[in-house]
């Protein structure tokens, strides 16, 4: 059964100016964060507090770190979705809605890049 | 705002005159859980950025982690992972126009809680037991 109505009308209307591709990719990384944070979460746990040298042999091997930042890009544009709804809610005020909206987004990003820079390293690490 | 009276309309009551229910609890924790896990997933990155640059940065980030309040920040964490990831089950079915009866709603809502707790249980048992 069809579900979808004709979007094309609504396309770029309204207040989101385009929600039907945040909806969308909300759906995606949330679909593809199930099994991608399941694996993280389990390396992770089996990593933590096992002291430094454990924890390079676990992430210098190219699949759990291959893994790690792949989740961390998902994770975190996961969250930059989210946090704009959240947003979108919440502050009425267009000003602080675009500044605040801005540096959700920053914010999100940087961390993406925090995350598999550092990810990098310790894969190239010897 | 076109409406000059914005600020000094009368606001009916909502949210306080509500008795709880599963739908709307879970609703809401559905979000907080979303966004309190920002947390953590940051904690976990300075953890990433701390090993690259060396062991000294790492024994104590990790040492910080592995701190009762750490662990407790994290045994948290987890069930609000477990509870987003079966709660965002929840939705994608929905969104494929699956379990959408009240009755089924209700049951859903107490299946993931009950999930949640389960899983948190389980996985704090797995990581005490991988950790020893």
């Amino acid at each position: 059964m069809s579900t979808s109505s004709d979007k094309k009308p609504f396309l770029g209307i309204g207040d989101h100016k385009g929600g039907l591709g945040h909806w969308s990719l909300q759906r995606i990384t949330s679909i593809v964060l199930i099994p991608l944070s399941l694996v993280f979460l389990f390396t992770f746990i089996g990593a933590l507090g096992d002291g430094h040298t454990e924890m390079l042999q676990t992430y210098r091997q190219p699949w759990n770190a291959g893994v790690a930042m792949l989740f961390f890009v998902t994770v975190f544009y996961h969250l930059a979705l989210g946090l704009e709804v959240v947003i979108d809610d919440y502050i009425p005020n267009p000003k602080q809605h675009k500044i605040i909206m801005l540096l959700s987004n920053l914010f999100c990003r940087a961390m993406s890049v925090i995350a598999v820079l550092s990810i990098l390293a310790i894969l190239f690490s010897t | 705002m076109a409406d000059a009276n914005h600020d000094n309309r009368p606001l009916s009551p909502h949210l306080t005159i509500y008795r709880p229910q599963i739908t709307s609890v879970l609703s809401i924790l559905n979000r907080i859980t979303g966004i309190a896990m920002a947390f953590p997933v940051i904690l976990i990155v300075f953890w990433f950025l701390a090993a690259a640059i060396g062991a000294p940065y790492f024994e104590f980030v990790d040492g910080l982690l592995t701190s009762w309040l750490g662990l407790l920040i994290l045994v948290a964490s987890l069930w609000a992972f477990w509870f987003h990831l079966f709660n965002g089950l929840r939705h994608l079915a929905w969104d494929m126009i699956l379990g959408l009866e009240m009755t089924e709603v209700h049951k859903t809502g107490w299946l993931v809680f009950g999930l949640s707790i389960f899983a948190t249980l389980v996985s704090v048992g797995v990581a005490v037991f991988a950790g020893s």
